[in-house]
């Protein structure tokens, strides 16, 4: 298990960490969800040793995370990063043997693994020759090759297709699955809220919410409905409705905690209804909320 | 695997990346001096034009032999009769002719005409006079011989300056200016290519900055003393082969330019790589290399104009120096100007220095690699460093406690 206790970092007269704590079992995939300067590079650095933290202390199955240790964490930067003159196959097995593995095996591993991201014909091609999304996923590579135990991804998803986003989701899933603790940041809240059972979200270097994706959309006393009819002067017997969205038919609107979902389903009790969608507010709401200033 | 392994992998990638370049440079400095040496031997070989020396009295044997006595048996010379005294004017100055003997008392010869040749047709000249008015006096030939007996002319050796010394040292100070700027430039552009890829942030989880530091120097070190080799080695063999006279290089001389290469490429390496990884890219780093070679230049220029000066002072004092000992000392060890304590002295300031130098380089580098998107400055970088100083206590681990969560 990854444990991140009160780590504080300064830089100059910016706080970049302020007493974060956060914890990742294996077996667990976490999203790392804040604003820009919120602190989630810098925690993730921090775990690598390229940040050394003011106070705080990092553990890994509760021991102090070394650079042995580190060397069974994979880890894909938010700069991404490797040598564009080098060929690709090389310098995976190069990463792989800095990592601890032996030659034979760190090479079984990248041929193996540019098998599974069908990359096995650019194995010997330079980095640089690659697509954007082919060095992409040469990157993820280069963080799974030695079979980490934690994998930390900063922005994994940036710049992917649907299809290359999709495929790094299917990986990222198997490897949780085959208990290894994942940790990734993005801004793309979607992602997170389909592919994480838990969240962390951080803001000015702090944890401010934190907990699986259901209980922190659970948490917030709004509920969004949809409902598609031709009537919509439903919403009028209502107190503090807020309307989201409006169409010939269809009508989304946010609802504060005064009203319940009964009062919700008296309102419609005489209205021709096709559809209707009563939930808690995406994360991307939770998320607004706990970092608004 | 152990960390020494580690190190060994890093080398390993050193000279993986650089294979190419060191192919290309080797082949290239080696071709060089072959091409150098051959054509060097070629024109050192080649015998000058024999001077012809026309005239226009018809006695030409009696004197070409005079001449041939004041030139000496070394010297070939040839002699032309002419017939009419115009020609003979027209053949010296189309440059034919070397010099033209117009009658006993009467010599030409042009602004081109080499001292030598014009001082032995004269005194060749004089001779046969001399020797005619003796005959018409009747004198008896040892008096003769004593009107005709040769000055006896010495040279004074004023400048005992060794060729072959000379070169040798101009030699050594061009091999180590060359290899510390050249070795230099790799191990910077190296590093800040590292950083401005990014891929220093994914090697630096696995190995400590300093494991990266010494793979880089001492990859980059390995290939550049194997070039030194294989260059040095084929300069002695090619000049051998085409019988240039070679400067006298011995077992000895080369210990001490390794000893002396080792310890400056120890010292402006490690102050390379600091510089290189204060930079963002490639082209920024060229601002924080070249104060740095001006060190290595200064060193260069003091060395090679001191050789042709003859100044001893100057270099002296500056190989005591560490910036500028591997450039000056093998000069000076090679001229044999300096003293056994001046050498033991050099090296071990030389050691110190370097060992402390290394330290601040290391520290600066640390700092440095580890600001991936951003350029610093010396004293910044120096003090960023000091947070991934091997010798900084990691605060203790505490795990009590559920991460505390707002």
């Amino acid at each position: 298990m990854l444990r991140i206790d009160d780590l504080h970092k300064d830089f100059g007269d910016v706080v970049a960490l302020d007493g974060c704590n956060l914890t990742v079992e294996r077996g667990q995939m976490l999203g790392l969800l804040g604003p820009n300067g919120a602190g989630k590079t810098t925690t993730m650095r921090a775990i690598f040793g390229l940040v050394r933290p003011d106070t705080g202390t990092l553990s890994w199955n509760g021991e102090p995370i070394s650079r042995s240790v580190r060397r069974r964490f994979g880890y894909m930067p938010e700069e991404r990063g490797l040598y564009p003159k080098l060929t690709v196959r090389w310098q995976l097995a190069y990463l792989g043997r800095l990592h601890g593995m032996r030659a034979s095996a760190a090479l079984a591993a990248a041929n193996q693994w540019l098998e599974v991201f069908a990359l096995e014909e650019r194995a010997d091609s330079k980095l640089r020759e690659l697509s954007h999304g082919n060095q992409q996923r040469v990157q993820l590579i280069a963080a799974l090759i030695h079979d980490p135990e934690l994998i930390v991804l900063d922005e994994p998803f940036t710049g992917l297709d649907p299809i290359g986003a999709a495929s790094m989701a299917d990986i990222l899933r198997d490897q949780t699955e085959a208990g290894k603790a994942v940790v990734f940041s993005s801004h793309q809240l979607d992602v997170v809220e389909d592919l994480c059972r838990d969240a962390v979200i951080l803001d000015r270097g702090r944890v401010v919410l934190e907990g699986t994706v259901k209980a922190l959309r659970s948490v917030s006393p709004d509920r969004y409905v949809e409902v598609v009819g031709t009537d919509q002067s439903w919403t009028a017997g209502l107190p503090g409705v807020e309307v989201m969205e409006r169409s010939e038919d269809r009508i989304r609107v946010r609802i504060g905690s005064s009203v319940g979902f009964e009062d919700v389903a008296r309102a419609l009790a005489r209205q021709r209804v096709s559809e209707f969608i009563f939930e808690p507010p995406p994360l991307s709401e939770v998320f607004k909320k706990a970092v608004e200033r | 695997m152990s960390e020494t392994r580690l190190v060994g992998v890093a080398i390993w990638r050193e000279l993986h990346a650089r294979k190419k370049a060191f192919l290309i440079s080797t082949a290239i400095a080696a071709t060089v001096v072959i091409a150098g040496l051959v054509t060097l031997a070629l024109v050192i070989g080649e015998e000058p034009p024999r001077p012809v020396v026309g005239t226009l009295i018809e006695d030409t044997t009696r004197i070409g032999d005079e001449i041939g006595r004041q030139l000496g048996p070394e010297v070939g010379f040839e002699m032309a009769w002419f017939e009419g005294q115009r020609e003979a004017e027209e053949a010296l100055a189309g440059g034919e002719l070397s010099a033209l003997i117009v009658g006993p008392r009467e010599v030409l010869w042009t602004d081109s005409t080499p001292s030598w040749l014009a001082d032995a047709v004269a005194s060749a000249m004089r001779n046969l006079y001399v020797e005619e008015v003796a005959a018409s006096l009747d004198l008896e030939p040892a008096d003769t011989e004593r009107l005709l007996a040769p000055i006896d002319g010495r040279t004074l050796v004023v400048d005992e300056r060794d060729t072959g010394v000379e070169v040798l040292a101009t030699v050594s100070i061009i091999v180590m200016f060359g290899a510390i700027l050249a070795y230099g430039q790799w191990i910077a552009y190296g590093v800040v290519e590292e950083k401005a890829n990014r891929v220093a942030e994914l090697v630096l989880g696995a190995v400590s900055p300093l494991q990266m530091l010494i793979a880089k120097l001492a990859g980059i070190g390995g290939l550049g003393l194997v070039q030194l080799v294989i260059v040095g080695t084929a300069a002695l063999v090619t000049g051998r082969i085409a019988g240039v006279d070679m400067p006298p290089v011995t077992i000895s001389t080369l210990a001490w330019l390794a000893l002396w290469f080792i310890l400056g490429y120890a010292f402006y390496g490690t102050l390379y790589a600091a510089a290189g990884s204060l930079a963002t890219d490639t082209q920024e780093a060229g601002g924080y290399i070249t104060p740095i070679n001006i060190l290595p230049i200064t060193g260069y220029m003091v060395g090679v104009i001191s050789i042709s000066v003859g100044a001893e002072t100057l270099p002296r004092v500056l190989s005591l120096i560490p910036f500028w000992t591997p450039l000056l000392m093998p000069a000076r060890m090679a001229r044999g100007s300096v003293a056994g304590w001046e050498i033991g002295l050099a090296v071990v300031l030389m050691v110190v220095f370097t060992l402390v130098m290394a330290r601040f380089s290391a520290r600066v580098y640390l700092g440095g690699i580890t600001q991936a998107t951003r350029s610093v400055g010396w004293r910044q970088a120096f003090r960023g460093g000091g947070d991934f100083a091997p010798t900084r206590k990691v605060p203790p681990s505490h795990h009590a406690g559920p991460a505390a969560g707002t």
